[in-house]
């Protein structure tokens, strides 16, 4: 096999340090603006900023618990159990308070938001790369549609939480399986004959949602369906949370462990192929893992709209587009952004404001000026 | 076995015909040549002749409809998209980058045939990449973004691209044919200087200068589907490059860089 070793010469390499009369920056603000070297700052900072609104979100809002209350109460939940004990001598009824908000009530709730949060835009990042276009989301194949649809019939036949969780996650896993097969029937653009299956697989998926609308008790059923599907973390608790958590982390770690593949997947189908990918595995991969992240979002909270749309694009105007790094950076921003929109949902209104109905008020115009940015550094 | 595979031609096209459906016809038919390894060969042939379509059958991006293509004696259909690729690397028309990668980023992907699913690259590959760039002298491109690059450095990142993966034969899919004059030469230079280290390189191209300045042998696609293949200089002919392009076309002598050229009669 041929080596590398003498250079390979080229005259006229003076038109190689030259801009494009059409590139709007020179290469030296192209390279800050993408800036490749992701410094530790930048994940310090991310960290930081997490741990602050995780504070933040202790401190606001109904049963608040300032910053000194929390760790004290973390303090005793571990090192001083008596006080909360109610057969101990040293039972407080106000340490016990304390620490059933910090565990039972706001705990996994933000525990929760952060994960889906982190989910909803490792999905939407994933599926961006893989369909190498920008303005894909998590739902795309249909996976929120069909997980609607099933946690809507969970609902429909009056079965507990549990059981919606796993519905919805049926529903999300029978939509994109049906969307993939639909792909392989009609062999078209793998790409796109993907994304064509998706819209038809979710308008089928969509009208199974409102035939249950429907058939549902207008007084008791029907309320509890239209405000789920809205989206909140009103309701979550624990058992939610332990549910939730595996299929999560499962999504998660297949899709970092895959993220430097998504890179070479970016560049489309064939060219993927050429440069040695099986694209038809790795796919297959990322679509199980992203249909089990935005799946398991759905079943925990409903349909959250635009988190996995705008925060890549956040995550890639802060470290640049290399996956093996925008991965954990979108998961870090997704949690705090949800984490922020939750927020305002519980604080802003005397009564809770569905979070589905935040994310859009709020992602619609972040989204005009991240994708203005980032379209003046691709083209 | 092993000997066996040691005298088989790297590529061997044998009696291929494509087409896309049945009521369209064949593209190409009864297409058949070798390229051994280190060698140059050109395709060239009309616009729609198949000669993107022929490079995509040996890549194994297509699948011919009859024939085979071998790579060193075995079809290339029992090669897995991995294995392939270490051996024939591609350099397509355009590079659609959706997302700011720089040169540096886009480079290290074509150790991906020695990256496994789950892996990221090694110290190697970056190290393979650092001596692909000191190589094509695309120091002054290494960190800029690849969708910001001319068509022409585009193109001479792509080859880098494929020097990373490292190949025995490079396809190259009409690499001139939106660059301007000056770059076109220099891409021409650069196929040629990758099969004087080793390389076998096999180039598609529309316009019959080409092979005469690069030499080594000529593949003709022809309009009716057919292929003629030889040196490029007992192969190509007045006659046959006028008919080929259904244009009055004439090969004549020229002092000055002395060399035959093809230059077109009087509009």
């Amino acid at each position: 096999m041929p080596g590398v070793a003498s250079g390979l010469t080229y005259e006229g390499n003076a038109s190689a340090a030259t801009v494009l009369p059409n590139s709007p920056g020179t290469a030296e603000e192209v390279e800050a603006a993408f800036g490749r070297k992701v410094p530790a700052w930048v994940a310090v900072a991310l960290v930081v900023m997490l741990l602050v609104l995780v504070g933040i979100s202790y401190a606001i809002g109904r049963f608040a618990v300032p910053v000194n209350e929390l760790v004290s109460g973390v303090l005793t939940h571990f090192f001083r159990p008596e006080l909360i004990d109610p057969a101990s001598a040293a039972y407080s009824v106000e340490a016990e308070r304390i620490d059933r908000v910090i565990f039972n009530i706001r705990g996994p709730r933000i525990l929760l938001v952060c994960l889906v949060g982190a989910a909803l835009a490792c999905a939407g990042a994933s599926y961006q790369g893989m369909f190498k276009n920008p303005l894909v989301s998590p739902d795309i194949l249909g996976s929120s549609a069909g997980a609607s649809m099933g946690a809507c019939l969970a609902m429909l036949l009056n079965l507990p939480g549990f059981y919606i969780q796993v519905f919805a996650f049926v529903g999300g896993l029978a939509a994109v399986s049906l969307a993939v097969l639909l792909n392989r029937l009609v062999k078209y653009d793998p790409t796109l004959g993907l994304v064509l299956g998706g819209i038809l697989v979710s308008s089928l998926f969509s009208s199974g949602t409102s035939f249950i609308k429907l058939v549902a008790d207008s007084q008791d059923q029907l309320p509890t369906i239209q405000f789920w599907l809205m989206g909140s973390f009103n309701r979550v608790d624990s058992d939610d949370l332990l549910l939730a958590v595996v299929p999560l982390v499962v999504g998660f770690v297949i899709l970092m462990i895959m993220s430097w593949r998504l890179n070479v997947l970016s560049f489309g189908d064939d060219e993927a192929r050429a440069m040695g990918v099986n694209t038809r595995s790795t796919r297959l991969l990322v679509i199980f893992a992203s249909t089990m992240l935005a799946s398991v979002s759905v079943a925990v909270a409903g349909i959250i709209g635009y988190v996995g749309l705008v925060v890549p694009h956040l995550a890639r105007a802060i470290v640049g587009p290399n996956y093996k790094v925008l991965l954990p950076t979108s998961m870090f921003v997704g949690a705090a952004f949800l984490l922020i929109i939750d927020n305002i949902a519980r604080v802003a209104f005397a009564v809770e404001i569905p979070i589905g109905i935040l994310t859009a008020i709020v992602g619609v115009p972040f989204f005009v000026v991240i994708f203005r940015n980032q379209m003046r550094g691709w083209k | 076995m092993e000997g066996l595979t040691d005298m088989a031609p790297l590529i061997e096209v044998k009696d291929l015909a494509f087409q896309y459906s049945a009521h369209r016809g064949n593209v190409f038919q009864n297409v058949s040549f070798t390229v051994e390894k280190g060698e140059m060969l050109t395709l060239l042939g009309p616009n729609g002749a198949g000669k993107s379509t022929l490079l995509n059958c040996i890549a194994g991006l297509a699948s011919p409809t009859e024939g085979s293509v071998k790579l060193n004696g075995e079809p290339v259909e029992s090669y897995s998209t991995r294995r392939l690729a270490k051996h024939i690397g591609y350099v397509r028309q355009h590079i659609a980058v959706t997302y700011g990668y720089t040169v540096r980023e886009y480079l290290v992907m074509g150790a991906a045939p020695r990256i496994g699913m789950f892996s990221t690259p090694k110290e190697e590959d970056y190290e393979r990449v650092e001596e692909a760039i000191v190589d094509l002298e695309l120091q002054k491109l290494a960190d800029r973004t690849v969708s910001h690059l001319s068509g022409g450095e585009r193109q001479r990142v792509a080859v880098a691209r494929s020097i990373v993966q490292n190949p025995e034969v490079i396809l190259f899919d009409e690499p001139t044919s939106a660059l301007d004059f000056g770059n076109q030469i220099r891409v021409m230079r650069t196929c040629k200087q990758l099969v004087e280290r080793g390389y076998a390189v096999v180039m598609t191209t529309h316009n019959p200068d080409q092979p005469i300045l690069l030499g080594g042998r000529v593949a003709m696609l022809n309009a009716d589907g057919t292929l003629a293949v030889g040196d490029a200089e007992t192969t190509l002919t007045s006659e046959r490059l006028s008919e080929l392009y259904g244009t009055e076309l004439h090969l004549v002598y020229v002092d000055e860089v002395d060399r035959v050229a093809c230059v077109s009669s009087k509009l």
